[in-house]
């Protein structure tokens, strides 16, 4: 498991209490983890700051799953 | 007449606004604020002529430099139409056709949005200090029926409807107006600091912003709203006036030991949508005063407030002062001062909510006997949101429809999250939920669909013939 995905993870759990052990890395936002649109909205705030990013919009809309969270992290 | 600027003139270096942004976070004094509303106003003058009942458009992020264009274009007569970035680009793009812009002023990040037969103005060109600065006057009575603003809301119908408000819905009528449960309020109000997460293209953050001015408060704004959990960290507020949706995340920081994230919180308001029961009694267990409000962009916000929640926990509280509630059929009616003028350009609309003054709120309900007032019901097929959105299940079937596999669909809210029923063969489920997946990243984040319920027979009808909701 990555230091990424360990981090995104504890934020998830931080800002909708859900817990660690129910997120994996297929997790879909929606369909499986069933975020509200402030949730993410909050979890990716966290994100930016935790790993020092920018994330637009468009890229936002983009992300399905955890994993694609990951990867767009450590894409940067 | 409520004199916003003599107002403003009389609180000197009182402070007015704190743009919360981290390490660059900075705080206004009135002085500082009507100054640089004065010196917008010259820079709006210079770009688009005198403004008097011109038509002009905003599109940027609800912070404190919003407010600085909502007082210059204000008080400068023009109209002004506050678009929200986050929706479809057909619904932003219906608004900006259909209110008739003579001027558009775009923050950069969204230029790309911003398409049109007008001048656009950079959001950052208006702002600049040094190139003059414009005198502005209060709004005298004789103003009070002239088009103020037009924000656009999601109707019953697919496309959104501008609501049309006037000098005298704004500014008519003193907050000292509302009834006396709003004591709380005023308490509070004063030099107290209130935290605004209202966005200003939503009637809430529109009054939020006119009251607390009124009240000699100090209004913090996040300069990005997602930023709504970090903040308040360190900061010292009194009241938060918040959405439903932000409230559960404050339930969830509460619960889980991170209360300082609410920045000392004393009294949390919020509408937009109904708060949930357990939440009410989360801040109440921990100290937190709470008080809630109802009211639609149509009656320029707050008809009923409720400050007294512990008794009347499913309430929405009692009539504002001036606010006449009467009742057809269950529906719940208002005759107030904050009635709109009705929809702009569409007189069948307006006909079919507004009649000699008395507004179908298209929400079911009753009056207790002590004066609280209750929803039971919608009237009106619209989805409403914690997040304080108002969503028309009519737009997303009619995007589901554009894909031939689906027979029939119905969208429908269920704890607070969207769902769609899909009548298919059963050979096409699995490209039908491919496509949902595909429009959900097309879509604003609080208009994606959750859940789709697949359904091998058809949908019970009417008698003329429509899905039965």
């Amino acid at each position: 498991m990555s230091e990424t995905f360990k981090k995104i993870v504890a934020i998830i759990e931080d800002v909708a209490d859900i817990p660690e052990e129910d997120i994996q890395e297929e997790s879909n936002l929606i369909d499986d983890l069933d975020l509200s649109s402030l949730e993410i909205m909050s979890i990716i705030s966290k994100i930016e700051k935790a790993f020092s990013i920018k994330m637009s919009e468009k890229e936002l809309l983009s992300i399905e799953n955890i994993s694609d969270l990951v990867k767009y992290v450590d894409s940067l | 007449m409520v004199e916003l600027i003599k107002m403003m003139e009389s609180y000197g270096d009182a402070p007015a606004f704190k743009n919360l942004d981290g390490e660059s976070s900075y705080e206004v004094t009135y002085r500082q604020y009507l100054h640089k509303i004065k010196a917008c106003a010259y820079n709006l003058q210079n770009t688009f002529g005198d403004l008097t009942g011109k038509h002009i458009g905003i599109m940027a992020d609800s912070n404190y430099e919003y407010t600085i264009l909502l007082g210059a274009i204000l008080f400068s007569r023009g109209v002004l139409i506050p678009v929200n970035f986050l929706e479809t680009p057909e619904n932003i793009q219906a608004a900006i056709y259909r209110s008739d812009l003579d001027g558009f002023i775009v923050e950069e990040k969204y230029k790309d949005k911003a398409v049109g037969d007008f001048k656009i103005a950079d959001k950052a060109e208006m702002l600049k200090e040094g190139n003059g600065s414009l005198e502005l006057k209060d709004f005298t009575d004789d103003e009070k029926n002239n088009l103020a603003l037009i924000v656009f809301t999601s109707g019953t119908t697919s496309l959104s409807k501008g609501v049309m408000l006037s000098v005298g819905n704004l500014l008519g009528f003193t907050v000292e107006g509302h009834n006396d449960d709003y004591s709380e309020d005023k308490k509070a109000s004063s030099g107290s600091r209130i935290y605004n997460i209202f966005p200003f293209y939503h009637i809430a953050g529109i009054n939020g912003w006119l009251y607390r001015i009124e009240q000699k408060a100090t209004t913090y704004l996040s300069a990005d709203s997602k930023n709504v959990l970090s903040d308040l960290e360190g900061e010292q507020i009194d009241v938060g006036l918040v959405t439903p949706g932000i409230l559960k995340l404050w339930q969830t920081c509460i619960k889980k030991g991170n209360i300082s994230r609410l920045g000392g919180l004393k009294l949390a308001l919020t509408g937009g949508a109904k708060p949930e029961v357990g939440v009410i009694q989360t801040f109440l267990d921990n100290g937190i005063g709470f008080g809630q409000y109802y009211g639609m962009t149509e009656t320029c916000g707050n008809i009923t407030c409720n400050f007294d929640v512990i008794n009347h926990l499913e309430s929405v509280g009692r009539p504002v002062d001036g606010c006449e509630v009467s009742f057809i059929d269950g529906e719940i009616c208002v005759r107030y001062y904050g009635v709109m003028l009705g929809y702009y350009k569409d007189p069948e609309g307006t006909a079919e909510v507004l009649e000699d003054g008395l507004l179908h709120t298209g929400d079911l309900g009753y009056l207790a006997d002590d004066g609280f007032l209750y929803i039971t019901g919608r009237k009106k097929n619209l989805i409403i949101l914690s997040s304080g959105e108002n969503v028309s299940p009519e737009e997303l079937e009619k995007k589901l429809y554009e894909n031939p596999k689906v027979k029939e669909c119905l969208v429908y809210e269920q704890d607070d999250r969207i769902h769609a029923g899909v009548y298919c063969d059963a050979a096409d489920q699995e490209e039908i939920k491919q496509f949902v997946t595909e429009l959900n990243k097309e879509l604003p984040i609080y208009k994606k669909i959750y859940k789709v319920d697949f359904r091998d027979q058809e949908f019970e009808k009417t008698q003329l013939g429509k899905i039965k909701r």
